[in-house]
């Protein structure tokens, strides 16, 4: 299966086991890593079929959060938080909202625009994991 | 009367905006503050609450404040002691000459509130604490505009921004957000108009994998210099497109404006000189005189390295020297470390001196006058900047919000030029150059 493209990394249990998810009832099955970036560094508001799209952010210093950007989109914590500073001190906009991982499922599964990650073994029936190419 | 205080009279590079509004905008400001004052207080209320339901770019559902702050704690040295090293021209001294080792020349704090007050209205104000045109640190204000947002990508913004004329422009203040201890000075100093007062328009779109960002401005400015005297900008009309795709971003600007700096009695002095004073008046008065600019930037980051670079050109047809100038710069990053390099230069494409009026064809008893102003006409030329620096530099990421620098500038200036020296003594002449030594501190919170 290509759903973990973090599976890759089989030497760190975490890296290996961060999944994409949205609510169930969104119809987004798949996303590719570069529309993935484009959501997570806010240079789109929408998915690719034109609906609105929120990214939903781990609290900073969660292991998920390192692996989610790391794996997927190849972006290290200091790069990140340079990048956001450029956006946020032009006021462009501002960072992913950020929340503690049972409160991330809880806000996608409640939410058809939020899109996010999760340790795989909290992503249960209340989000639907995205394959992400 | 034309005295030493002429020194760096009109500098051109690095003309930096006076914190001060003209009155239709004061009264915006007025009206922003009051509507983002009473919010200041809700500010925690509205920190981030995991059962709160989340906004998006356009679907907040009711208003948030943002409070946000960027600086940094600098110290440059100056190998050159006889004049300051200024990284922007608007400033009236920095190191070498005043002092051993400078704090002013990169230190700085900014703060910034923003305020989402409708979902389709949102404001933000931004003032930085910094060493002004005058030598007194004072907050200037940086940003404040309110933003209508007719979708999510396309909005419109009226008020104080940033001319992104270059890549960085926009936070070229925000040091932690950039690799380098400040942006290449050679480039970034080209063009003395950061800041503009008026409306724009930016509206994004995808397409075939990229993520364009247009940008169309019209405004006006009014930016003091050291000497005392404010240069005009007005009618300012500028075009920006930023590009990207992955890690390739690619920003290109055109803009246009006509200026307008107050004659300190230098052309009036050669209009009294007959034909050949009036045509070199008219040749090098800034009055009214039609400013254009057209930057290119290319930049790729893949996370572990980045390489990006800029050209940009000046046409003016007046002492602002018509030049080009432009950098590259490269970095790794291992771990926590960012080593840097970047080469950057700044060319005149005009000569950066004139013969003036014809001493021989004078009176004895006019010969003394015209001979100073000559020399006060070639002074004012020799202030464009034209050099060339070698820096190497290492950042690290000592903490999650925290950047220390150090880098190392080798400068070598042209020919016929003081290059980015003010504050010189007798003994300083043109063409010199320095090596500095930078550290500093950046923050964001």
């Amino acid at each position: 299966m290509l759903i973990v493209a973090g599976a890759a990394d089989a030497a760190d249990p975490v890296l290996g086991d961060v999944v994409v998810v949205v609510a169930a009832g969104t119809p987004v099955e798949s996303l590719d890593k570069r529309d993935l970036e484009d959501i997570f560094l806010g240079r789109t508001s929408t998915f690719p079929d034109g609906r609105p799209a929120m990214p939903v952010d781990l609290r900073e210093g969660t292991p998920a959060r390192e692996a989610f950007y790391r794996v997927f989109l190849g972006q290290s914590p200091a790069k990140m938080k340079a990048h956001w500073s450029k956006i946020v001190f032009t006021g462009r906009g501002s960072p992913p909202r950020e929340v503690s991982s049972a409160a991330a499922r809880e806000l996608i599964a409640g939410d058809g625009r939020a899109i996010g990650y999760l340790e795989r073994a909290l992503a249960d029936s209340s989000v639907k994991i995205v394959e992400v190419q | 009367m034309l005295t030493p205080r002429l020194q760096r009279p009109f500098s051109t590079a690095g003309f930096r905006r006076a914190p001060r509004f003209a009155p239709p905008l004061r009264s915006a400001l007025l009206v922003l503050l009051a509507l983002t004052a009473p919010g200041l207080g809700a500010q925690e209320a509205a920190s981030p609450d995991d059962s709160q339901q989340a906004e998006s770019a356009l679907g907040t559902e009711r208003p948030r404040i943002a409070f946000n702050g960027f600086g940094t704690l600098g110290f440059v040295h100056s190998g050159e002691e006889r004049a300051d090293f200024v990284a922007n021209q608007l400033r009236p001294d920095g190191a070498g000459f005043t002092r051993e080792w400078s704090p002013e020349i990169d230190s700085r704090l900014g703060l910034q509130v923003s305020a989402s007050l409708t979902p389709r209205v949102s404001a933000v104000v931004q003032v930085v604490v910094e060493q002004q045109h005058d030598g007194d640190i004072e907050p200037g204000i940086e940003w404040a505009n309110l933003r209508y947002s007719f979708t999510r990508d396309f909005s419109l913004r009226i008020g104080r921004t940033a001319l992104p004329i270059f890549a960085s422009s926009d936070y070229r203040k925000v040091a932690y957000a950039n690799p380098w201890v400040r942006p290449p000075i050679e480039l970034y100093g080209l063009v003395p108009i950061f800041q503009i007062d008026g409306v724009d328009m930016s509206y994004r779109h995808r397409f075939r994998g990229w993520t364009e960002t247009l940008q169309a401005t019209l405004g006006f400015s009014d930016i003091e210099v050291p000497s005392g005297s404010t240069l005009e900008i007005r009618q300012m009309v500028g075009l920006f497109d930023t590009l990207e795709r992955g890690d390739l971003s690619i920003h290109t600007a055109l803009a246009t404006a006509r200026a307008t700096v107050p004659d300190p009695g230098l052309f009036e002095g050669f209009r009294a000189f007959g034909d050949e004073g009036r045509a070199l008046a008219d040749r090098f008065e800034v009055d009214d005189e039609r400013l254009t600019f057209a930057t290119l930037g290319v930049s790729y980051d893949s996370g572990p390295w980045f390489i990006q670079a800029e050209l940009g050109r000046i046409w003016t047809d007046s002492f602002i020297v018509d030049r080009t100038a432009g950098y590259v710069s490269a970095g790794w990053r291992v771990g926590s470390l960012t080593p840097y390099a970047t080469y950057s230069e700044s060319r005149a494409d005009d000569p950066l001196s004139s013969p003036g009026l014809t001493l021989s064809r004078l009176p004895p008893e006019l010969i003394p006058v015209a001979a100073a102003l000559n020399a006060a006409l070639n002074e004012t030329l020799a202030n464009s900047v034209a050099q060339r620096s070698v820096s190497a530099g290492l950042r690290w990421d000592y903490h999650r919000n925290v950047a220390l620098k150090l880098q190392v500038d080798r400068i070598d200036v042209a020919a016929g030029s003081y290059g980015s020296f003010t504050q010189r003594q007798a003994d300083f002449s043109t063409g010199g150059g320095a090596t500095l030594v930078a550290v500093s501190a950046d923050f964001v919170f």
